[in-house]
């Protein structure tokens, strides 16, 4: 177990390797105009003079492969800055502040936004997979199937400006314009989390009633389910130690591998409802060409994408005796 | 193939070729099948063929490539048609000033938007948006997607290797940020949109092409073609690829509609085309949403647009499905 883990790391380190250079030279080689140009036209001048030294500021000056290794981190083993080995993302263009430090408050956010919606999704979705694979082909399960496909094509975030723009009219509802961290005060910040959490669980309770239906179903009809039955256990034990938590090894797969992109998919309802993640960081820092925000954005969620495949494939084992033994 | 060679040994044996039907009859016959197994599913690919009519997919494919060729000449947009003739359509720039947040009427049938522009006008143009990069994004990752499934799954070893590493980097992209990374560096547009969701998307695909094209590979009839000396060009034509066709056409309508949903976030953040092209997603998007309070129906209309659209996308898919391959019924 141990070793698979290892191995697995072992493997991800070049994929994390590919993200960061593809990141850096994309933006780097790839784009029109430049950032320089970007922040030139702002003071409305253009001598070259001005051009150098704000190459030289920013840490532009240096040839593409110099600029990489100052990024990474890997210039600092040979007297150069820190960088990404070291934990520093370096700083924005713009603000000249620390993307680590930024990220710090902001990641946090949108993750737990992310893990909020998730969480109500699996809650709602999987009593009700289960209820209508239990009727499988009478009215709970076409009411719920049929729901579940309307869900799913409901695009989340004209909801969530219905709730916004009509919430204070039809329900005399409206979402806190201030916000608070969880620490500050938590009952606050529940109550700027739960509208916007709601909405972002709705895409993928659609797709996860359908799929606890499904295999649920599938694992009804095993024949360690009819073994369960013949040796006299009740429903109940029969349901949810043996059928449910077998079927729920997929719905695993899904809910972990989905979460990353879940909380990448936050930015858009952090615009909506005005959350400090890291949504309006990202549109500002594309906006901007401000390299090292976009980088590192980039960065984060791709090695939180990779921790969370690893982390399904390890709770497999966890859940699944039979990949244990083998 | 030389058919008639085949005819004349089968007439030796007393066995006659069943007659091929022509392609139209059997069109027909495969639809009519379909609709009488999936009636909603069918119902579901009318809405679709409609708005692909409405979105002017064809017209706008054929006059971006005399555009970029410089040949032929450009198609008129059925859009334009309708507006000429109709009298209830108006280009998607026109401002009845004296008109501004109205209500539907006669004249405005939908309504109009805080600077007087119809709000069906703008539904009608915006589909335009919507079906080309559904179809568009839908077509490049599927080129790409099967290309490199189809090729890795028949060469396996280091092609097999190196092309997954490559294909590990690009799904460790997350969705959205890198889309909203993507395009707001490289300016965005209608084709920039289509190729940047279509290229993004390619890589998962591929990995569902590569595990189906390498259960195709243990088939004996792959090593009958080898020992008739087919080329590996001709094996993966002719042999791989009708095999792995029906998951490709799979794959394509199941992504349809996540596609538009993408394309329509995309839209709202500002990302989408540059105004004052419309589309469904930038309809709803926040700036307009003092207006839309007075004028309710701007916030409904294009969100009901989009939520159909994806709907019937998705349903078509499954029924699709439950025809195609049966193994497959009623999962996911």
């Amino acid at each position: 177990m141990h070793r698979y883990i290892l191995e697995r790391l072992v493997l991800a380190i070049p994929t994390v390797v590919g993200v960061t250079v593809l990141t850096f030279f994309a933006l780097r080689v790839a784009v029109p105009n430049s950032v320089i140009d970007l922040i030139l036209n702002e003071y409305g001048r253009n001598d070259p003079g001005l051009r150098a030294n704000l190459e030289r500021e920013l840490g532009l000056s240096a040839n593409l492969p110099q600029q990489y290794a100052e990024w990474t981190g890997v210039a600092w083993f040979w007297g150069g800055p820190t960088g990404v080995l070291q934990g520093d993302l370096g700083r924005s263009l713009h603000s000249h502040r620390s993307v680590t430090s930024e990220l710090q408050t902001r990641v946090p956010i949108s993750f737990e936004l992310g893990v909020w919606a998730q969480l109500t999704a699996v809650v709602v979705a999987v009593p009700m997979g289960v209820w209508a694979a239990l009727r499988q082909d009478k009215l709970p399960d076409y009411g719920l199937r049929s729901l579940a496909i309307l869900v799913n094509a409901l695009p989340s975030f004209w909801v969530a400006v219905l709730v916004i723009t009509f919430g204070s009219i039809w329900f005399g509802w409206a979402p806190p314009i201030q916000f608070k961290s969880l620490t500050d005060d938590p009952v606050a910040h529940f109550k700027i989390m739960v509208a916007p959490a709601l909405i972002i669980g709705l895409t993928p309770s659609g797709g996860l009633i359908r799929l606890v239906r499904t295999s649920m179903l599938e694992v009804l009809r095993m024949d360690y389910v009819r073994t369960a039955r013949a040796k006299g256990l009740g429903e109940t034990s029969v349901l949810y130690k043996h059928a449910l938590r077998n079927a729920l090894i997929p719905v695993v797969t899904v809910v972990g591998v989905g979460l990353p992109n879940i909380v990448a998919g936050t930015v858009i309802f952090e615009q909506i409802f005005q959350i400090p993640g890291m949504g309006r960081y990202l549109i500002d820092a594309v906006n901007n060409l401000d390299y090292p925000v976009i980088q590192g954005l980039n960065l984060v969620f791709a090695v939180l994408l990779m921790l969370s495949i690893l982390l399904v494939d390890i709770s497999y084992v966890l859940l699944d005796p039979r990949i244990r033994l083998r | 193939m030389a058919s008639s060679e085949i005819a004349g040994v089968a007439e030796i044996e007393g066995w006659v070729q069943p007659a091929q039907r022509a392609l139209l009859p059997r069109l027909t016959s495969g639809v009519t099948t379909f609709a009488r197994r999936k009636p909603l599913g069918f119902v579901c690919s009318i809405v679709i063929v409609f708005c692909v009519i409405i979105g002017d997919l064809v017209p706008e494919t054929i006059n971006k490539i005399t555009r970029t060729t410089g040949v032929g000449s450009p198609v008129p947009y059925l859009a334009d048609q309708i507006e000429k003739s109709s009298g209830v359509i108006y280009p998607y720039t026109d401002q009845d000033l004296r008109n501004r947040l109205k209500g539907p009427s006669s004249s405005h049938l939908l309504g109009t938007d805080s600077i007087g522009r119809d709000t069906l006008s703008r539904l009608l143009y915006g589909a335009r948006v919507t079906v080309i990069v559904a179809f568009g994004a839908v077509f490049i990752s599927e080129l790409i997607g099967s290309s490199v499934g189809i090729g890795t799954g028949y060469y396996r070893g280091w092609v097999d290797k190196f092309a997954y590493r490559v294909v590990d980097i690009f799904q460790a992209l997350p969705g959205l940020v890198v889309l909203i990374s993507v395009l707001g560096i490289f300016g965005t547009g209608l084709w920039q949109l289509t190729i940047v969701i279509g290229v993004l998307q390619a890589p998962i695909h591929s990995r569902v092409i590569r595990g189906q094209a390498i259960q195709i590979m243990a088939n004996p009839y792959i090593e009958a073609g080898r020992v008739i000396g087919a080329s590996d060009a001709r094996l993966m034509w002719r042999y791989v690829l009708p095999n792995v066709f029906p998951l490709m056409i799979l794959g394509m309508t199941l992504r349809l509609g996540f596609i538009v949903l993408i394309e329509a976030s995309l839209s709202f953040l500002g990302f989408g085309l540059p105004p004052p092209f419309p589309s469904w997603g930038q309809m709803l998007s926040l700036e307009g949403r003092d207006y839309m309070r007075v004028q309710p129906g701007l916030a409904i209309y294009p969100g009901l647009a989009i939520a159909l659209i994806v709907f019937s996308f998705n349903l078509f898919g499954d029924a699709l499905r439950d025809v195609l391959d049966p193994r497959l019924r009623g999962s996911s």
